[in-house]
């Protein structure tokens, strides 16, 4: 169960990627769905290429006496607010520029974040007003927007059109009325549905929900452990008042009576601490939880009302339940010894006979859990992934893997924990044992035991392959994802074209003004074409229509004085000698070739060489494409997939030349130098682009990256104090099992301080075990991860981490698991501690 | 000028009080007709207002009111930009339709920026064409207006309330020649003038069959500009328009009363009077007394129930000079509360109303009552 | 040589033994008797630093046991007195060699093998050496148990009712062992008993009634 919950990490991930198109449009939908007034329906209109024109807005606002509310939105990133003289100052940032019409908004422009209050002075129109909403700026107050009147903009249409009917008309007739509006926008409008928006909002929201609902359900599941062995705990401490009761002559009926009350009692008011804690923790975990979503993607995010009623009382019911019956259970079997036994070894004698026949089937037990789960796992990598409705990749049974490792864990426990123990016994030979008494009883002890603390080992396994599995994962992800922008942004600047040329969809610049540029500023670019396809591949025949992907039509895959922004991968199909400069000249040379990335590689399960045919390109309308699988590189900016094909070939294809994204070798000149040249030898050009620092860009992802990653690992290391602790109680639960033993052992002469050492090599003993099967079990779940999960959900190949990473995580695992060592120690000491008990015993 | 606040307040900023010094009102501006009757770029703000009843076959059977709002831009002029008009304001329409027969008001209110070819708003006469309102004088006496009614479910083209009336009376100015004072400071004030009383037809369309298409109307109109807004303590205000009936039309007789409620001071008030000839007079000493209690259910805001005007008979009014004249003030009916949707919005009460002689206990005429200022959390614009 | 003076123990307000005075002679061998509640096992606690008196004065070989503390009444115990209890306290996951050789390895001294081999084989355990205890029988376990007590060559011997456990045949034959070793070892040797049978064994009698000591 512990490892569901990296599975729902991943699904994370996934969706977040998956809604990455939906973020802008929730940061501006806020103005009117905060208003109050637009509680009814809504529809949301984007034109089918380019923008919708003012006249479709006019047309929209013929309808406001009927009881619709239009807004209409363009947003750019832009440099253009700064004055021409203040311009050259690096300092000035980029803004969000937003167009807005039909909102009171309009009078008052320009208006401005408060993060742009200290750059008040240089913008080219003097800003009347700052607004410090954050329902405004989606919750993001640091991001620099300003704020106009679309009717102030150069912007022509709109991007999108809203329009929201009064809440007290009905439905039925809210719809009629957007149904007339719609109709007055012609063909050229698209409706983008608010309920599939919402849609999108929910399934990111749902990941989330998955990942804290299966926290839920793990703690769930330890706490009923917990509890086990707390009521477990609490009965081998009655044992001798028992023992002292059926001596002096009580009925079992009255023992029973008089312990259960006594339990129901603790039960009650565990239950209350329990509530009270379990709301701030859950607090604190949505808390954190949610900040991350609401920076990330949806300023909204569960800002919704959850009843806590059927948390609590489910929480509580079941608690109680598990506490009670494990009471019963202990209280049973206690009562049930004959009153003489119960304090004699007898008892425990009875308890050993009954284990012996446990034992030996045990062990074929055990045995065939082994096998099983490393079965499952050496097949893991060959079982494709099962393909879910809208296209998405779910590696079911690489998840079913990952349960293997927790069946692994439990099964190798016992083994591990007898390895350890021979292992450190090597330290204390007869010649010795004097010199380290607590070790040599507590090894000897343990290699004759027919039970071994093997659920504490297998707990402290689990928690720590989830831990060390994960974080291992994340680092190779990081390596790989750091050295992939490394690799793709070696060009000082990243130039994005702000202006749609006639009837196109995406900004472009044309290619006159692309040589223009690189001739005046004298600088090399990688001048791409972006398009959107599908494709058909002799591998997936499952699809007539093929598979949607993304196009690249790239000029130059081999700048002649930089390095290339594409890495081949090695990939079957390709001779293994060629390299992948190699790849990539022929890749240029030829107009029949394609790159492929290695996310739709894998979906389509492509190798170098296959002939794929690429249709319905956008800009060029029915033209297909068919070329040959040059090679496969690297890339995870997307998990769709790209099909990268020469510039040449898609400009004869479809007429189009130019560059939908531009990165600008500048030769160490920086993005606002770069900037202000151009807009002085260039200004019409200049104002056409939205000049970045590739670092800035970098810097944003590897930020995204770190924050998603961040909520995995707040989750993980909630998982990992969860299961510390019913380790914990597992230790103490066992110690106090053995408290005839250490009477034994303190009437020869054993001090409080000795009998301190001998739990501690006891609870040292578990520890080391847990610590090296779980370091097993989360090196293979970081490869079950990397290679199976991570590689059929996404289709990413990620480096497996490296030695730093590896040394980072066993550094981890061994403070924890001495954490836990001391905290063992502390409790088990406690459980032991001189008190009554040992009085009654003595008697 | 009250409503300036409540325009920033619908619109749910404060921001949209000016922070640029339009031009204020001054004493000395003579108003000039029809010009006047047209918009003034150069104030704060302006509104034009149109209260009234309808009636078929002698039976007041509705009320309507239908106001235009106009804000300037806070932060001063601005030039004209592509579809944008020089100077473009914020306009707000607001219509409202009481039915006396189900006791229900319905309506409505709708904002946007002066747009080329989406809206025009003369300036040299009484000329308005937004979405949803159009009025206009084809003549020095007659009005033209047609708006669009709320009606629930709703449709569109919405219903429709077409509007020929004729002026019974001249031109009123309130205050000194039109400047009309609004509170203690020299220019918290506005140009302000009224036709008092006009009657004329209606034409319904889009409503259910039982309204009748036709029938006949009488109106009052209101128009009022100027730049200044008011102190930060008032709490709200008691707005009076006051149609008496005469023994026959030509002896009836109008009262405008307002008061601004002060949390600090003394209420702020003005009245005054048309007689039956159309002379107006500033008529001061008027007492308002409010008389129980209405709870909105919707808002839980506590209105009077009724009003008590104590009006001292001037030498110009019918009656004896010195003596008091007590006219009570009733809704038609309690639920004329505009109820808020907008969370930035004050919820308030603007509805008919019939008027009575106190001490005869008759009837004596209608009036439109606007009362703001009451409901909790409602206190307009502050 | 143990002198006790005086020694009383109260558990809270209920007054388990004393006054005691008493004077072991070094080598001695006594039976303590008394019936449940009598406090003998109070007593034999007392005497095996198990537990601190009350009040009073207990001198083991000369040394004052009242100022000590815990690892220094625990060095006493292991080093001094060996102790033979009802039911047997051993550990059940040990060997039967491994539970004789943990007083040597709790006191730090090495080279304990031979002498716990000699003793397994002394007591006839040779052949159950390598068995865990918890698998032996309960004779069996006791001469564990008594080789573990004289494992130190303790000059204090304490059973507490060591035959309660076994059949007579097999009570006997524990007891012979225990005599006979103290006579070896020249211990002093307190057995607390119920059994008539074994305290007839005894010349010298210790007798406690509701905490005081009878007839010395």
């Amino acid at each position: 169960m512990l490892l569901a919950m990296g599975s729902a990490n991943l699904r994370v991930l996934d969706s977040l990627k998956e809604a990455d198109g939906s973020s802008k449009r929730s940061l501006w939908n806020s103005p009117t769905s905060q208003s109050g007034e637009t509680g009814g329906t809504r529809r949301i209109w984007r034109a089918r290429r380019g923008q919708l024109t003012t006249a479709a807005f006019d047309h929209c606002l013929t309808f406001m006496p009927s009881g619709v509310r239009c807004l209409g939105l363009t947003v750019r990133q832009t440099r253009d607010v700064w004055r021409e003289d203040a311009k050259k100052r690096n300092a000035l940032p980029t803004v969000t520029l937003v167009a807005v019409a039909g909102s009171p908004f309009e009078v008052i422009s320009p208006m401005i974040s408060p993060a742009l209050v200290p750059f008040k002075s240089y913008f080219r129109h003097a800003p009347v007003a700052t607004f410090n909403d954050p329902d405004l700026t989606g919750g993001r107050s640091q991001d620099h927007h300003v704020l106009i009147d679309h009717d102030s903009s150069s912007f022509g249409g709109h991007d999108s059109i809203e329009a929201s009917v009064d809440r007290e008309i009905s439905f039925d007739a809210a719809e009629k009325i957007l149904d007339q509006i719609e109709d007055g926008f012609g063909d050229e409008a698209l409706r983008v549905d608010p309920d599939a928006e919402f849609e999108a909002r929910k399934n990111l929201t749902a990941s989330y929900r998955l990942n804290l609902s299966i926290l839920g359900l793990m703690s769930v599941l330890v706490s009923g452990l917990l509890l086990r062995n707390t009521a477990a705990l609490q009965m081998m401490l009655r044992r001798p008042v028992v023992a002292v009761l059926r001596q002096t002559g009580a009925s079992r009926r009255t023992i029973m009576g008089l312990v259960l009350s006594e339990q129901i009692l603790i039960a009650v008011a565990g239950c209350a601490a329990g509530i009270v804690g379990g709301l701030l923790l859950e607090q604190a975990i949505s808390h954190q939880v949610m900040k991350t979503v609401r920076v990330l993607y949806t300023p909204d995010a569960g800002n919704g009302q959850r009843s806590l009623l059927i948390p609590i009382v489910g929480a509580t019911g079941a608690g109680l339940v598990v506490y009670l019956a494990s009471s019963f259970a202990m209280l049973r079997s206690l009562v049930a010894v004959q009153p003489r036994d119960l304090a004699a070894r007898e008892f425990e004698g009875r308890e050993r006979q009954a284990d012996a026949g446990r034992v030996a089937k045990g062990w074929r037990m055990r045995l065939a859990g082994i096998a099983l789960s490393v079965a499952i796992l050496l097949i893991a990598p060959t079982v494709p992934p099962v393909t879910s409705q809208g296209n998405l990749q779910v590696p079911l049974f690489g998840y079913f893997a990952a349960m293997a490792i927790v069946i692994l864990a439990f099964s190798a426990a016992s083994g591990a924990s007898y390895i350890t123990t021979r292992l450190l016994r090597i330290f204390v030979p007869e010649a010795r044992a004097h010199r380290f008494p607590a070790l040599a009883i507590s090894t000897r002890r343990n290699l004759h035991a027919r039970r071994r603390p093997e659920a504490a080992v297998a707990t402290l396994a689990t928690g720590l392959a989830l831990v060390t599995g994960i974080s291992l994962m994340v680092a190779g992800f990081r390596n790989s994802f750091t050295a992939w922008l490394a690799q793709s942004f070696t060009a000082e600047v990243v130039a994005l074209p702000l202006i749609t040329q006639d009837g196109e969809f995406r900004p472009r610049l044309d290619g006159d003004s692309h040589n223009l540029l690189r001739k005046t500023m004298q600088v090399d670019t990688d001048c791409v074409l972006l398009d959107e396809g599908t494709v058909r591949a002799p591998g997936n025949q499952s699809s007539l229509k093929g598979v949607p992907v993304r196009v690249a039509a790239i000029d130059d895959a081999l700048p002649p004085d930089y390095p290339t922004p594409l890495e081949t991968i090695p990939w079957p199909g390709t001779r293994t000698s060629v390299p992948n400069n190699e790849i990539l000249r022929e890749f240029m040379n030829s107009e029949d070739l394609f790159l492929a990335s290695e996310a739709l590689a894998r979906k389509l399960k492509l190798k170098t060489g296959d002939q794929v045919q690429l249709g319905g390109i956008k800009s060029a309308g029915t033209h297909n494409f068919t070329g040959r699988i040059a090679g496969v590189v690297r890339d995870y900016s997307s998990e769709l997939g790209y099909l990268f094909l020469s510039k040449k070939s898609y400009e004869t294809r479809t007429g189009l030349n130019g560059c939908h994204s531009l990165r600008v070798y500048t030769a160490g000149v920086n993005a606002p130098a770069f900037a202000s040249a151009v807009s002085n030898r260039l200004p019409e050009i200049a104002s056409r682009l939205n000049i970045q620092s590739s670092d800035d860009l970098k810097k944003m992802a590897t930020g995204t990256f770190e924050q998603t990653f961040k909520v995995t690992g707040l989750l993980t290391i909630l998982a990992a104090i969860l299961g510390g602790v019913a380790l914990i109680v597992q230790i103490a639960q066992s110690s106090a099992g053995r408290r005839l033993e250490w009477l034994a052992l303190r009437r020869l002469g054993s001090s409080w301080t000795r009998l301190t050492q001998l739990l501690a090599a006891d609870v040292l003993i578990s520890v080391l075990a847990g610590l090296a099967l779980g370091l097993v079990c989360g090196g293979i779940m970081a490869w079950l991860l990397v290679v199976v999960i991570n590689r059929q959900a996404f289709g990413w190949s990620i480096a497996m981490p490296g030695i730093s990473d590896l040394a980072t995580a066993v550094l981890f695992a061994v403070a924890y698991a001495a954490a836990l060592w001391l905290a063992g120690v502390i409790m088990s000491w406690w459980t032991m501690r001189p008190g009554k008990a040992w009085e009654v015993l003595r008697e | 000028m009250n409503r300036t606040r409540q325009l920033a307040a619908a619109v749910g900023l404060q921001l949209l009080q000016p922070t640029y010094n339009w031009e204020p009102a001054r004493p000395d501006r003579a108003l000039e007709f029809p010009r006047d009757h047209g918009a003034h770029r150069k104030a704060a703000y302006e509104w034009w207002y149109w209260t009234g009843f309808l009636s078929e076959k002698e039976k007041e059977f509705a009320g309507f009111q239908a106001t235009i709002f106009r804000i300037s831009p806070p932060a001063g002029p601005r030039p004209a930009h592509g579809r944008r008009p020089e100077n473009a304001s914020w306009i707000m329409v607001h219509a409202g339709f009481s039915d006396f027969t189900t006791g229900k008001m319905q309506h409505r209110s709708w904002s946007f920026q002066e747009r080329i070819g989406v809206s025009k708003l003369d300036e040299s006469q009484l000329m308005i064409d937004v979405p949803g309102l159009k009025a206009s004088m084809p003549s020095a006496d007659s009005f033209s207006l047609e708006f669009a009614l709320p009606a629930n479910p709703g449709s569109h083209p919405p219903p429709k309330l077409a509007l020929k009336l004729t002026t019974q009376k001249p031109v009123v100015l309130h205050g000194e020649n039109g400047f009309s004072q609004k509170g203690p400071c020299a220019t918290c004030a506005s140009h302000y003038s009224s036709f008092t009383r006009l009657a004329g037809n209606f034409q319904l369309a889009g409503m259910p069959s039982i309204y009748p298409a036709t029938g006949t109307a009488t109106s009052w109109f209101d128009h009022e500009f100027g730049s200044q807004t008011l102190d930060g303590d008032q709490t709200g205000w008691d707005w009076f328009s006051i149609q008496l009936d005469g023994p026959s039309e030509e002896f009836s007789e109008e009262f405008m009363i307002f008061q601004v409620r002060s949390s600090s001071q003394k209420p702020w008030r003005h009245a005054t009077h048309v007689d039956a000839r159309g002379r107006a007079t500033s008529i001061t000493g008027v007492e308002l007394k409010p008389e129980g209690e209405w709870v909105s259910p919707a808002s839980h805001g506590r209105y009077p129930q009724s009003w008590v005007l104590s009006i001292p008979v001037a030498s110009s009014t019918s009656g004896s000079p010195g003596q008091i004249r007590e006219l009570r003030v009733a809704p038609r009916f309690h639920a004329q509360e505009a109820l808020s949707s907008h969370p930035a919005m004050p919820t308030y009460w603007e509805g008919a109303c019939q008027v009575f002689d106190v001490q005869t206990g008759k009837r004596v005429g209608r009036a439109y009552l606007e009362m703001t200022g009451y409901a909790p959390g409602s206190r307009p614009g502050i | 040589m143990i002198v006790a003076k005086d020694l009383i123990k109260t558990y809270g307000r209920t007054h388990a033994l004393g006054p005691v005075s008493l004077e072991l002679t070094p080598g001695a061998h006594y039976a303590l008797t008394g019936r449940s509640g009598s406090g003998k096992s109070t007593l034999l606690a007392l005497l095996g630093c198990l537990d601190t008196p009350s009040s009073g004065i207990l001198e083991i070989n000369g040394v004052a046991t009242a100022g000590l503390d815990d690892s220094a009444l625990s060095a006493v115990r292991l080093r001094s007195t060996g102790f033979v209890h009802q039911f047997f306290d051993l550990v059940s996951d040990l060997t039967a060699l491994e539970n004789v050789l943990v007083p040597f390895w709790l006191a730090g001294v090495a080279g304990g093998e031979v002498r716990a081999r000699e003793l397994l084989g002394r007591l006839g355990l040779s052949e159950r050496a390598h068995h865990l205890t918890g698998d032996l029988s309960g004779g069996e376990q006791q001469r564990v148990a008594v080789a573990r007590a004289v494992a130190l060559r303790p000059s204090l011997i304490l059973a507490d009712e060591p035959t309660g456990s076994l059949d007579s045949r097999t009570g006997n034959l524990v007891m012979d062992l225990i005599t006979e070793t103290a006579q070896e070892l020249g211990a002093t040797l307190i057995v607390a008993t119920h059994s008539p049978d074994v305290a007839a064994r005894f010349a010298k009698k210790l007798t406690l009634l509701d905490g005081r000591m009878v007839t010395t």
